[in-house]
């Protein structure tokens, strides 16, 4: 028997209303206690639609991220943030980070992003950027090697997330790292044996379990290598990932699987993915994660909002086949 | 006749201050200052209607278009248009005139920046011109050559959800190339039944100029020559000259196939990349090495590289604008393949410092101009 779970894979859209009052802030015309209210408030809301839908873990909609980098690239020492680059093949800018020194943390800086009393209830799965995808995505002017860089920023992750959790004992079950980068080519040695060592040294400070996290490439630019990095699972964008891919990849046991198109507006039918979750739980996959290809910030927040129900109804009617 | 470096706009400016409260105190005053200040006729009747009341939206939408021609021309521009004032954003105001396009709502470009996103739901087809009464209007009142500007087929499909032509891919393929497929059919209907009739319509109305907006055109960058093969279908038998814009985007991925394209003009964004060194020097101009592979891949098209920086209040000096279009003509060879113009539209600078930049621009061109014909 398989078992299943549903969680999301990345953030979940802001309304016109907070979009507004953000937009008034950067005109210096609201405060950002103003920002914070309406931003815990449309929380509130989503994170209670998802414990309606009966999700496995909860994970924070990230309304005050604007951009997957944006809260270390701020927050932390030896950081800047530069202008505007495209985020991989999308419609959607975010802003550049600069390493200028060694990286370092001044404190908790998750705690002023997540907002963790709505985050009660249930286990919570926290959300980060993957360490070399950061790196790469960023501009270097620190004398330090990509994937020296990337362990680095591993370390400040683990302690952010061990900060976070010493803070607001929010019972966290899952850590997601966000992780493009890995299948937009083949990676060097050296940058496998990153990404490897970046989950390493997550997982033993932090004691939690890992998702890596992979969307917008096929997962076959990372076979031979991903099943080997050390996460306890594995996610991929089934938009772009053919079954043979997922099948071949080496991967056994516990994937997620990017089953709700982020980027697409058309809500996905329980009947459209059945081959696909049937074929893995034929393969031996004993535990299947359905959730989203990444984050849903790609459509408004009604349709986003169709797309948690129907990853719902796709677990029921896996579940209503026999699993 | 335009000699070398012909100066044009790219497309849009801020909206006429006047339309910011209209009715105001201040939106009269607005309307007098820019209305002397560019030589705007009548525009005391506008001023008077704002005083009491009497304006209509539509009248003052004419007004902000005739200000915006005005702007270019006051300027010195030898190409211009009205600054795009009747236009809300070029992706929604083109699919707002689009059958089976069905807007879904706000979604994020950066920060806090949005935009109004359709999905394509059935075959795209034009609904109602999005720009014919619009060039009407500007033919009638401009004094100078007019150049259209026009979103491109593909920005519209990479900025649309598509619920339609996915669906009809065959389950059994690859979701790659299922996808690819999809994208494919998409683009040829925007081509065939959207963006080539406006053309048509266009041409047949007495344009001679089109540009050609193509921001996402980077964005999959193995889709490129697929755009190529699409916009030469576009354009084929119609008698105008064509400007491909393409802004903020990685160039290098439009090579080699942009050789095969039947267009006359590239208008690309470089100022922004630059440095505010003077001099023709490629450490001073490193903000224009692009334009090696223009050369490299002996593109026969003219090139207007952007020589003012439309993200910044800082106005370039004639000086610096006038290295830029010699270090320009230079790498390519040629001075008459260089046209002047501004990297992207200067929607987002405030009119007395837009004004400032265009200003600056011609009296660059006019300088560039000098080192080759001493006048």
């Amino acid at each position: 028997m398989t078992e299943v779970l549903v969680h999301l894979s990345g953030n979940l859209p802001r309304s016109e209303e907070l979009f507004g009052v953000l937009r008034r802030y950067g005109r210096g015309k609201a405060t950002w206690e103003e920002v914070r209210s309406v931003a815990l408030a449309e929380t509130s809301r989503w994170v209670q639609l998802e414990q309606e839908l009966g999700f496995d873990y909860l994970t924070d909609p990230m309304l005050l991220w604007h951009d997957h980098f944006r809260p270390f690239a701020e927050s932390w020492s030896g950081l800047e943030v530069d202008g505007l680059a495209r985020w991989f093949d999308n419609n959607l800018f975010y802003r550049v980070p600069v390493f200028r020194e060694r990286p370092s943390s001044p404190g908790d800086v998750l705690s002023e992003y997540v907002f963790a009393e709505v985050l009660r209830g249930r286990g919570v799965k926290l959300i980060l950027p993957e360490p070399l995808t950061m790196v790469m995505l960023s501009h270097r002017i620190v004398q330090i090697g990509p994937e020296e860089l990337a362990v680095e920023v591993a370390r400040l992750l683990a302690e952010e997330v061990v900060r976070f959790i010493e803070v607001t004992g929010l019972s966290v079950e899952l850590l997601q790292l966000s992780a493009p980068y890995l299948v937009t080519k083949r990676l060097s040695p050296a940058e496998v044996d990153a990404v490897a060592e970046s989950v390493k040294v997550l997982k033993r400070r932090t004691g939690l379990r890992v998702q890596l996290h992979t969307f917008f490439y096929p997962l076959g630019n990372a076979t031979g290598w991903i099943e080997d990095a050390g996460a306890d699972v594995v996610g991929f964008d089934a938009t772009v990932t053919s079954q043979d891919d997922v099948l071949n990849s080496g991967l056994r046991g516990e994937v997620a699987v990017g089953i709700v198109d982020s980027r697409s507006s058309r809500v996905e039918r329980p009947g459209e993915v059945m081959g696909l979750l049937r074929a893995l739980a034929d393969a031996g996959f004993n535990r299947i994660h359905l959730t989203t290809t990444t984050d849903l910030e790609y459509v408004p927040p009604d349709v986003a909002r169709s797309k948690l129900i129907a990853l719902r109804e796709i677990k029921a009617t896996f579940l209503g086949q026999g699993g | 006749m335009i000699g070398l470096f012909r100066t044009q706009e790219v497309g849009s400016l801020s909206r006429a201050p006047f339309l910011k409260r209209p009715g105001s105190h201040e939106s009269a005053e607005m309307a007098l200052y820019w209305g002397r200040r560019l030589n705007v006729e009548d525009h005391e009747l506008l001023y008077r209607s704002l005083r009491d009341g009497s304006f209509t939206q539509d009248r003052l939408l004419e007004w902000a278009s005739l200000y915006g021609i005005r702007f270019h021309e006051a300027a010195g521009l030898d190409v211009v248009y009205d600054g795009e004032q009747r236009r809300v954003e070029m992706y929604e105001h083109l699919m707002l005139r689009v059958e089976n396009a069905v807007f879904l709502g706000r979604v994020k470009v950066w920060d806090a920046e949005t935009y109004r996103k359709a999905a394509v739901v059935g075959v795209p087809r034009l609904r109602s011109s999005p720009y014919l009464d619009e060039f009407l209007f500007v033919r009638s009142k401009a004094r100078r050559e007019v150049k259209v500007p026009v979103t491109g087929p593909y920005t519209l499909m990479d900025w649309s959800y598509d619920e339609f032509y996915i669906s009809r891919q065959n389950r059994d393929l690859n979701p790659i190339e299922r996808r690819r497929r999809a994208r494919e059919e998409l683009l040829h209907d925007l081509v065939e039944n959207v963006v080539r009739p406006e053309l048509k319509a266009l041409v047949e109305a007495g344009a001679r100029r089109i540009q050609i907006d193509e921001p996402a055109l980077t964005t999959k960058p193995d889709e490129v020559e697929l755009y190529v093969q699409a916009f030469n279908e576009m354009v084929e038998g119609i008698d105008a000259t064509f400007t491909l814009h393409v802004c903020y985007s990685d160039y290098s991925k439009l090579f080699p196939h942009i050789a095969e394209m039947r267009v006359d003009e590239f208008s690309i964004e470089c100022a922004n990349r630059d440095t505010l060194l003077p001099g023709v020097s490629d450490d001073a101009r490193k903000g224009y090495s692009v334009l090696r592979l223009f050369r490299e891949h002996s593109i026969g098209a003219k090139v207007a590289p952007g020589v003012t920086d439309v993200h910044t209040d800082f106005v370039e000096p004639p000086e610096l604008v006038r290295d830029r279009l010699l270090y320009a003509a230079r790498v390519l060879d040629d001075p008459g393949k260089v046209i002047a113009c501004h990297d992207c539209g200067l929607r987002t600078r405030r009119w007395e410092v837009a004004f400032e930049k265009e200003r600056a621009l011609v009296k660059g061109a006019e300088l560039a101009r000098r080192e080759f014909t001493g006048r």
